[in-house]
């Protein structure tokens, strides 16, 4: 590889390098995030068509499945960049874990509260051992752990590492736990539907949840570039 | 190597010999948990009988997770853990040995007392074989998991409540899969799946556990 | 209650939550200081 190159992309691993560029996607992330959703909010709500089976509860959905795509992703996202941190010992990539935290609990929350809100009027309780909504009540501990631990060490370097192995060991185990739980949740509920998949696909459905997702995926984008930017303030 | 981990071994079990109360009170504590349910959910033989396996789990888990505090607490006091941080054995080595005294200490006896508790329950005599192995095949991956929670907040404030955060969502497959081995032999089917899979995590952890040990103690101490 | 109450206290709560999560990353930086300190 080119050593210009190579030197090219790690300028960006200086703090003071990265911050202005943080803001420039931060601003163009926030607006894609609001056109984003704007049109998965027309086409959720007004596009799409009524349910058979559902009514009008399922729209739900174009919250509900995105925030839990959220919350996965940024949880990989988070392990990844820790693991860059304790690889090459840079301090962004701690604090780029530190900011996607937040934002992730968040989604998971949102992904958990909108899945109770859903299995009220279809399954009669707020809360059911969903095998997908069980896994996301264990991945939302598992966002707390780390940012409890990260909270509870006073030494900043310390700190970093210890919960960027956790969060590595945490990313590790969330497919085993996913696996677990849904093969535990088909022990117990035999052959009830999932309550996270609607009845059927129609295109308007999924484009609906697509342009949700991408929303949400830029607005995070958006919130964790302006958090890490605080971060770094914070800590220069 | 191997010299070094049985020096290791012997050394723990010798110290855990001497404080003897605090083993015993983790496995006191195991054996309240298991009696207060009943007092909770109502003495319905029924119920207890079909809640039992979790109950047994669930107080091994919370009883494993109580003693993993003791794991490195007392040699990081006395500054061993450092001369071992320092000393020319594998750090992995180390926390394997470690790891295998702990589970010697805390873990066996949970499978030696776990079928008095099931006769509290009145589990079915012919699933005390089912919940020994799936003990026996469990306890050693909680005191690994649990032994990467205790280095990584060693030392620190509010240690324990963090430790329990910190662990218990991992600890979460080994605890349906013990439980529900016991649960479907008690349906009358084979539990080798569940017991199959336990030996696997057994096996996963064993392998990545003392790496993982090793960095958080580096972490911690330095 | 109606199913239209469980749409609403879907979204409402989420963007709520959304919103509050920018109040609070705007406080957040408003106290770690103006944007000049970083050369």
């Amino acid at each position: 590889m080119n050593p210009n190159s190579t030197l090219r992309w790690f300028r960006f691993a200086s703090p003071q390098t990265f911050f202005p560029l943080a803001g420039t996607i931060a601003l163009g992330c926030a607006a894609a995030a609001a056109l984003l959703a704007l049109g998965g909010l027309y086409v959720g709500l007004v596009v799409a068509p009524t349910d058979a089976q559902q009514g009008e509860v399922y729209r739900i959905i174009f919250i509900h499945v995105p925030a839990a795509w959220m919350s996965m992703f940024i949880y990989v996202v988070m392990a990844g960049w820790a693991a860059i941190g304790l690889a090459f010992n840079t301090r962004l990539s701690f604090m780029m874990a530190q900011a996607l935290a937040p934002t992730g609990a968040l989604f998971t929350f949102i992904a958990l509260w909108t899945g109770s809100l859903w299995g009220r009027p279809t399954w009669g309780t707020y809360w059911v051992w969903d095998a997908r909504l069980t896994s996301e009540l264990i991945l939302l501990f598992l966002y707390l752990g780390f940012m409890a631990l990260h909270a509870a060490i006073d030494d900043p370097r310390r700190a970093d590492r210890a919960s960027a192995l956790l969060a590595i060991v945490g990313a590790v185990n969330v497919p085993i736990i996913y696996y677990s739980v849904q093969w535990w949740n088909t022990l117990h509920q035999g052959a009830s539907v999932s309550i996270t998949r609607a009845p059927s696909m129609a295109a308007t459905m999924l484009t609906g949840m697509l342009l949700m997702a991408l929303a949400f995926w830029a607005y995070s984008i958006a919130a964790v570039l302006v958090r890490v930017r605080c971060i770094i303030r914070e800590r220069e | 190597m191997l010299a070094v981990a049985r020096t290791l071994v012997h050394r723990d079990l010798l110290l855990a010999l001497r404080r003897r109360s605090d083993v015993a009170t983790a496995l006191l504590f195991f054996v309240i948990v298991a009696s207060l349910f009943p007092l909770g959910v109502g003495a319905e033989p029924n119920l207890l009988r079909a809640i039992s396996p979790g109950v047994i789990w669930v107080a091994a888990l919370l009883s494993s997770m109580l003693s993993l505090g003791r794991l490195f607490a007392a040699d990081h006091a006395d500054g061993t853990l450092e001369q071992m941080l320092l000393g020319a054995a594998p750090l992995g080595v180390v926390a394997m040995a470690k790891c295998l005294a702990h589970w010697l200490v805390s873990g066996l006896p949970l499978v030696a007392i776990a079928p008095l508790i099931a006769l509290q329950y009145d589990l079915a005599p012919g699933l005390y074989g089912v919940l020994a192995l799936s003990l026996l095949l469990g306890t050693p991956v909680l005191s690994l998991i649990g032994a990467i929670g205790a280095a990584l907040t060693l030392g620190l404030r509010g240690g324990g409540v963090l430790l329990a955060l910190l662990v218990l969502p991992l600890y979460v497959p080994v605890l349906i899969l013990g439980a529900g081995a016991v649960e479907m032999a008690g349906a009358g089917l084979q539990p080798d799946g569940q017991l199959l899979l336990l030996g696997a995590l057994l096996v996963l952890a064993a392998a990545f556990s003392p790496w993982a040990i090793a960095a958080a103690l580096r972490i911690s101490m330095e | 209650m109606s199913h239209g109450f469980f749409i609403w206290a879907s979204y409402a709560v989420t963007f709520a939550a959304l919103a509050l999560e920018v109040v609070f990353l705007f406080r957040r930086s408003r106290r770690a200081g103006p944007s000049r300190q970083i050369k």
